[in-house]
């Protein structure tokens, strides 16, 4: 069915290009395992908002992506809608979406399943974070579109394994969110932000090995992942997504999300510091 | 105002914003300059400055700011066989852009990028006007050469070609005879991540920018799969040879817009921000071409209200506003 | 401002800003685990008791002392716009929309000296628009829509709107525009006056300040 309030192009198919040779061969992971990659963070790119920010996640040598890129952008306290009911408390609502050329397959404006997933996440994220009842009936938005993504491997999405990269996004997701709720003046209880970890396989059929912040296109393939919300000051978690082929070790799973903990802690550091300096200017 | 005694400028502004746009016009004292409610003179524009391939899984992108508005545009190529296209004509070479509708603007403001502007519904009247205004203007503008679209196949010698001929005429080729095989589709996508006014002078400059960074794969037709295959080391440029500019203004005529003006006086803001499109029902857009000297018009909208004249839209001062606009937009979109 | 040396001059949500034990939190603050928390991002200010520890300089002052009086910790932010909700016996301006016969509908504009940027729904009961002979007063004589009132908040009200009083000679219609278009002046307790026509009309006029 065509939207008829967009313009839609042909009416035939349309397919993206298919090239002859495979892949260009693709980047090995030069980071060490516990190293994460550098972040660039801004806050008011959307003066009109109540408060927004901008994440950028360093490139990686010799990659054909050139970097996460996300803008985050929050509206509130506002009034609820007529219709909504009574309530103490700040009613918060999360909208995650690609823009259509964030990713290698082009994206359609409508929002997929993928996209309700991270919003959910994100969600849960910054409830535990957000100081609810200091703003009673009221709302907030809290807006995420992602201009450019991670993903950056043909055969991730042949294999329909994208969720690896829905990970990282999240990741991003938490981080600029938390940035733009502190810009709007927003009550928080801490500065959430997102970390991941992921188990690989060693190289050379070596036992698997951990890693920080990974990057799907740099591993031959990922064994099981882990992404958490993380309150850094209080050492508290308020959102976490693991899944993958990990043995029933509860000692596995641990580390892992021990792991996502490190990283995370990494990410707000980064964050802390352009933080700080949005705090000092205005 | 009398009772306005004791309020804040802050507060005035709020509270009226139609006098308080107005005493800024015509300040009270001489040795204070006319200006707008946001310090700029009437006629003075915010510079654009143009960041262009930013964006690594697009085939063109660009992002364009002009104060706080920030729009980011993003151009991918797809391909459509010509077997796809029902009204494909072989001897169709004049109007295959628009018969076969290959451009695919899309311009998404729910991005929060203003209050007004929050995701969860349809796309917003002025998301579907925006997007149809770049549609058309894209194609009378003619800016894109269809000859860059079109992917050829050379007739291949063998079999193949002549078992095919059966049951598939469209794509298939006398041995040795170039024909166009299919066609690249090129979806525009433009997201606003800041709006603060005059949406479509930063789309469409986004638009352009995008498209003169646009490189497509060289492509050919695989006659035994029967598909587009692309070259992963070679690309081609798109040649855009003329960059048109949108150049907009808002009319104020002092009062709130649905009272006509007393004294017919009015003033016209250039490169309006969002406060001001929300005082003023009269607006005007010109598109300029002014390469090599001569300003070439190639559209002039207007909406809403009667003040602007005929001989006020043709008048000099006004059409070197907009060869001014169109320098300025130039030279921010083709500088590295 | 003693023994602040160990507080930063600017925080992040999360920042332990000191012990509960030495100040009271303020805006922006929150406490966790026995500390004054920072829950914005933006500067700390230190706000000294108002009472200053030692020998007492005002012996005029009736207040009940407490036992410890403590440094208020506030984070905002400066400079910046900052959102604030209308809250009772605030003073806010506000634009009439519409008139129904036992109430007048408001948006809420400016509460105190900030000015809002989102907009909160008001509304004026027939009850609320005067203190005296309310059962005389018809909202169609007090309000046009398009008018600015200064009222005062009486109750955070249901769902949708927040509950405003108009009842003080200091609160009422403040701006107001004729039937003509023309800005109006108040000429009584009870009327503005189109200076270019010379129509009244009637309005529950605030005594200009």
């Amino acid at each position: 069915m065509a939207d008829r309030r967009r313009v839609n192009g042909p009416g035939g198919i349309t397919v993206p290009p298919i090239y002859e040779a495979e892949d260009l061969p693709l980047p090995d992971r030069s980071r060490q395992p516990n190293g994460i990659r550098a972040q660039y963070l801004k806050t008011g790119v959307t003066p009109s908002a109540s408060g927004s920010a901008y994440l950028e996640i360093e490139p990686q040598n010799g990659s054909v992506s050139k970097g996460m890129k996300l803008t985050c952008t929050v509206h509130g306290p506002r009034s609820l809608p007529r219709s909504a009911p009574f309530s103490p408390h700040m009613v918060l609502s999360t909208h995650v979406k690609f823009a259509p050329f964030a990713t290698r397959q082009r994206r359609g404006y409508l929002r997929d399943s993928s996209e309700r997933d991270l919003s959910t996440h994100l969600e849960t994220a910054l409830r535990g974070a957000l100081i609810a009842d200091r703003w009673p009936k009221s709302g907030v938005d809290v807006i995420v579109t992602i201009i450019e993504g991670d993903q950056a491997r043909q055969v991730a999405v042949e294999q329909g394994i994208e969720e690896w990269d829905m990970m990282n996004v999240l990741g991003g997701c938490i981080t600029v969110a938390a940035a733009a709720l502190a810009d709007a003046g927003i009550d928080c209880v801490d500065t959430v932000s997102g970390g991941v970890a992921a188990l690989v396989p060693g190289k050379d059929g070596e036992e698997p090995v951990m890693v920080l912040d990974p990057v799907p296109s740099e591993h031959e393939e990922i064994l099981a992942a882990c992404c958490v919300a993380y309150l850094p000051s209080r050492d508290e978690i308020t959102n976490l997504w693991l899944k993958g082929s990990l043995s029933s070790d509860a000692n596995l799973q641990r580390m892992l999300i021990a792991r996502a903990v490190h990283a995370s802690k990494g990410s707000s550091q980064a964050v802390a510091a352009s933080l700080t300096e949005a705090a000092l200017a205005g | 105002m009398a009772p306005t005694a004791g309020l804040t400028r802050a507060t005035f502004a709020k509270l009226s914003p139609h006098p308080y746009l107005l005493a800024n016009l015509e300040p009270s004292s001489d040795d204070v300059p006319p200006a707008r409610s946001n310090g700029r003179a009437p006629n003075e524009v915010r510079p654009p400055t143009v960041n262009s391939s930013s964006l690594s899984h697009a085939h063109g992108s660009a992002v364009v700011r002009m104060g706080d508005t920030t729009v980011i545009c993003g151009v991918r190529g797809e391909t459509i066989l010509t077997s796809n296209i029902p009204s494909f004509r072989a001897s169709n070479n004049e109007t295959e852009l628009r018969e076969y509708d290959l451009l695919v603007p899309n311009i998404e403001l729910a991005t929060g990028c203003a209050p007004q502007f929050l995701p969860g519904g349809p796309p917003t009247t002025l998301a579907q006007t925006l997007s149809t205004r770049i549609y058309s203007l894209l194609h009378s503008s003619k800016v894109i050469n269809p000859d860059n679209l079109r992917i050829w196949h050379t007739g291949a010698e063998g079999m193949t070609a002549n078992e095919d001929r059966m049951e598939d005429d469209a794509p298939d080729a006398i041995e040795g005879e170039k024909v166009v095989a299919a066609y690249w589709v090129l979806y525009i996508d433009i997201f606003f991540i800041s709006f603060d006014g005059n949406p479509f002078d930063a789309a469409w400059a986004a638009t352009m920018a995008a498209l003169r960074d646009t490189k497509l794969p060289r492509a050919w037709y695989d006659a035994d799969r029967e598909m587009v295959i692309s070259s992963r080391k070679e690309s081609i440029p798109i040649t855009i040879t003329n960059i048109p500019i949108a150049c907009t203004a808002v009319v104020f005529t002092g009062k709130e817009t649905d009272r006509p003006s007393v004294d017919g006086k009015f003033w016209m803001l250039v490169d309006p921000d969002r406060l001001e499109e929300s005082l003023c029902d009269e607006s005007v857009t010109i598109v300029v071409d002014c390469k090599d000297g001569d300003t070439r018009i190639l559209s002039i909208s207007k909406h809403g209200g009667t003040v602007l004249t005929p001989t006020l839209l043709t008048s000099k001062q006004f059409l070197s506003w907009a060869g001014k606009r169109w320098e300025e937009f130039n030279l921010a979109i083709v500088q590295p | 401002m003693a023994a602040v040396d160990d507080i930063p001059s600017t925080a992040l949500p999360g920042k332990v800003l000191g012990p509960t034990s030495r100040f009271a939190p303020g805006a922006g603050t929150h406490i966790f685990e026995g500390n004054v928390v920072s829950s914005l991002m933006g500067r700390v200010t230190i706000i000294p008791p108002a009472k200053a520890p030692g020998p007492a300089k005002r012996l005029n002052k009736i207040t009940a002392p407490t036992v410890e009086e403590l440094a208020t910790i506030t984070v905002s932010r400066h400079g910046s716009k900052h959102e604030i909700l209308p809250d009772v016996d605030n003073i806010v301006l506000a634009r009439v929309v519409r008139l129904m016969p036992r109430q007048a509908i408001v948006v809420i504009q400016q509460v105190g000296e900030t000015v809002l940027q989102t907009e909160w729904q008001g509304v004026i009961r027939v009850q609320d628009v005067r203190a005296t002979e309310k059962d005389k007063v018809k909202i169609y004589e007090s309000f046009k829509p398009g008018d600015i009132v200064r009222a005062q908040v009486i109750s955070l009200g249901d769902q949708a709107n927040y509950y405003l009083s108009t009842a003080s000679n200091e609160l009422g219609v403040i701006m107001a525009i004729s039937e003509a278009g023309n800005d109006m002046v108040p000429v009584s307790w009870k009327e503005y006056k189109d200076a270019e026509t010379g129509i009244s009309e009637p309005r529950k006029v605030a005594k200009p300040s």
